[in-house]
């Protein structure tokens, strides 16, 4: 089974990305290394539109400077896509979103998407589920397919968990997400359209609240 | 009058067991006028008032107490206290259509959409062009994540209420959702004749007709985002990437003869300085990402 690892920063962006726009979908690309036999480690996100998600202009320059970005720093590509619906109830890739990943999935044809599920998040804010995320890969000709995870699976399912938290620490990032939201930190976070909308807001979020280590390797610029 | 309230208010906090009316009807009376939502507290003292001293209120501002006093309990919650007020105001006054429309208001907080929707209807039946009935229909639908519904809903709202920015605004949203640029589009040409001034109008406009794409939606598209380059002089980014965007599109050649298209080359160029000067300005961090941005858009609007 390959792995999807994730790291803590980027799962708590995405989660300040939703409670920003808490009446919104929202997306964004994941950035990261595809490592050996097709796993993939996500080091980092960028957040990218909150408007609507069915208009091309914003996506289209927010996913050329994502991409220039990645091309002059090096160390990351774009290897993923996320997304989160404002609406509960439906917990697949919409049509729209499944579009969006295509043309993810054209700079890397491994790439994974992230579905913030609206009924997970509510499960994850209780504490009775681990995972508010869904992932979805490729599935040669048949498209976006969702990737059952291996912990919710029968008990002795020998299935490894196909998406991993790096250091496995679900509660931590729970905390962690409590904390932010009561110290209204997810605003601080800025994604692509509010950087059109107003040039001096930083989609590379690189002040944004703890991130500092998980700064990327080759950040220096 | 702001700091007769505060007064008020010290009184009520501070009295020994039921406060007296006269602050009671004095507090609630400020809260309507000053309009300031404390939907609980509000709900907390009517309902000590109603209680107390009926006989201390005129018939008229009983009435007036009630519907407050409902409408604060459906804000906060309060369902079995606000049914209460809500039942004794409609049998008070069984055909108005205040009333009924807080009987509509009770069902949706309940969560009994149906009935909500029923008495809506209702409403509509006696005064086919109620805007607070037209309205809640949409919010009804929205609410149960029909957008469908919601957009036939608005449609009949607008029918009534067309000069309603904001319900066009949202119907070009919901159009948006459930991709139907041309429709959406349609909305926005509605929205630029309300408020030709408006430079979001504009890029959201072309952002539609980029997004349907071909020929002549770029070159429709390229004219709307350079009439918001003018409105907003030159500082909006979503105009001038889209500018760009657009003429990397549009490939046919141009007669140098006369002044248009002149000007139409030109403004690839005319439109990079002016990204470059913003980003130099106030993200200059972002600089080296965009530029080749740039040179890869200028390249291909340069095509012969």
């Amino acid at each position: 089974m390959v792995a999807v690892v994730v790291h803590q920063g980027p799962l708590l962006k995405i989660l300040a990305h939703a409670a920003k726009f808490p009446a919104n979908s929202v997306n964004g690309v994941l950035l990261g290394n595809c490592v050996e036999s097709g796993s993939v480690e996500v080091h980092d996100v960028i957040p990218l539109c909150h408007t609507t998600l069915s208009l091309a202009p914003a996506l289209e320059i927010g996913l050329a400077q994502v991409e220039s970005y990645t091309h002059i720093t090096g160390g990351v590509e774009i290897v993923g896509y996320y997304q989160s619906d404002s609406r509960s109830g439906s917990s697949d890739l919409s049509p729209l979103g499944r579009k969006i990943a295509d043309k993810v999935a054209e700079h890397q044809a491994q790439a994974v998407v992230l579905l913030l599920d609206n009924k997970q998040l509510e499960q994850f804010c209780k504490a009775s589920a681990d995972n508010p995320f869904e992932l979805f890969r490729q599935d040669g000709t048949r498209g976006w397919k969702r990737v059952t995870d291996g912990s919710k699976a029968a008990e002795g399912a020998d299935a490894a968990p196909s998406l991993q938290l790096k250091g496995g620490d679900w509660k931590k990032l729970r905390e962690e997400f409590f904390t932010m939201f009561k110290q209204l930190k997810h605003r601080t976070l800025h994604d692509f359209e509010e950087h059109l909308d107003d040039a001096s807001k930083d989609w590379l979020n690189k002040g944004f609240a703890g991130m500092g280590k998980f700064l990327l390797p080759g950040n220096a610029l | 009058m702001e700091g007769e309230l505060e007064e008020v208010e010290r009184q009520l906090r501070g009295a020994k067991g039921v406060p007296s009316a006269e602050s009671l009807i004095r507090y609630l009376r400020l809260m309507r006028d000053l309009h300031i939502r404390d939907s609980p507290t509000v709900a907390r003292y009517g309902n000590i008032l109603l209680r107390h001293y009926r006989s201390h209120l005129s018939e008229e501002e009983l009435w007036t107490v009630h519907e407050q006093v409902a409408i604060a309990a459906l804000d906060s919650h309060a369902l079995p206290f606000a049914a209460s007020v809500v039942r004794a105001i409609n049998r008070r006054f069984p055909d108005s259509v205040r009333a009924k429309r807080l009987q509509g208001m009770y069902f949706e907080a309940a969560g009994d959409y149906g009935r909500a929707e029923d008495v809506y209807r209702d409403i509509l039946v006696g005064d086919n062009t109620n805007e607070t009935a037209l309205k809640r229909l949409v919010a009804l639908q929205r609410s149960q994540g029909d957008t469908p519904a919601a957009i036939d809903a608005m449609k009949k709202y607008l029918d009534v209420f067309s000069n309603d920015k904001d319900a066009w605004e949202e119907l070009a949203d919901m159009y948006l959702e459930v991709l139907n640029y041309r429709q959406a589009a349609f909305c926005m040409e509605e929205l630029l004749m309300l408020s030709p001034h408006n430079s979001s109008f504009y890029v959201r406009y072309a952002d539609i007709l980029y997004t349907i794409g071909g020929p002549t939606n770029y070159k429709t598209a390229r004219s709307y985002y350079s009439k918001a380059i003018e409105l907003t002089m030159g500082g909006s980014l979503r105009a001038l990437f889209g500018v760009l965007a657009c003429c990397a599109h549009i490939t046919e050649k141009v007669s140098l003869q006369d002044a248009r298209s002149r000007a139409q080359i030109e403004l690839p160029e005319v439109t990079t300085q002016a990204l470059l000067r913003i980003y130099k300005q106030h993200a200059p961090d972002k600089l080296p990402f965009v530029e080749p941005i740039l040179a890869k858009l200028a390249g291909q609007s340069e095509r012969p």
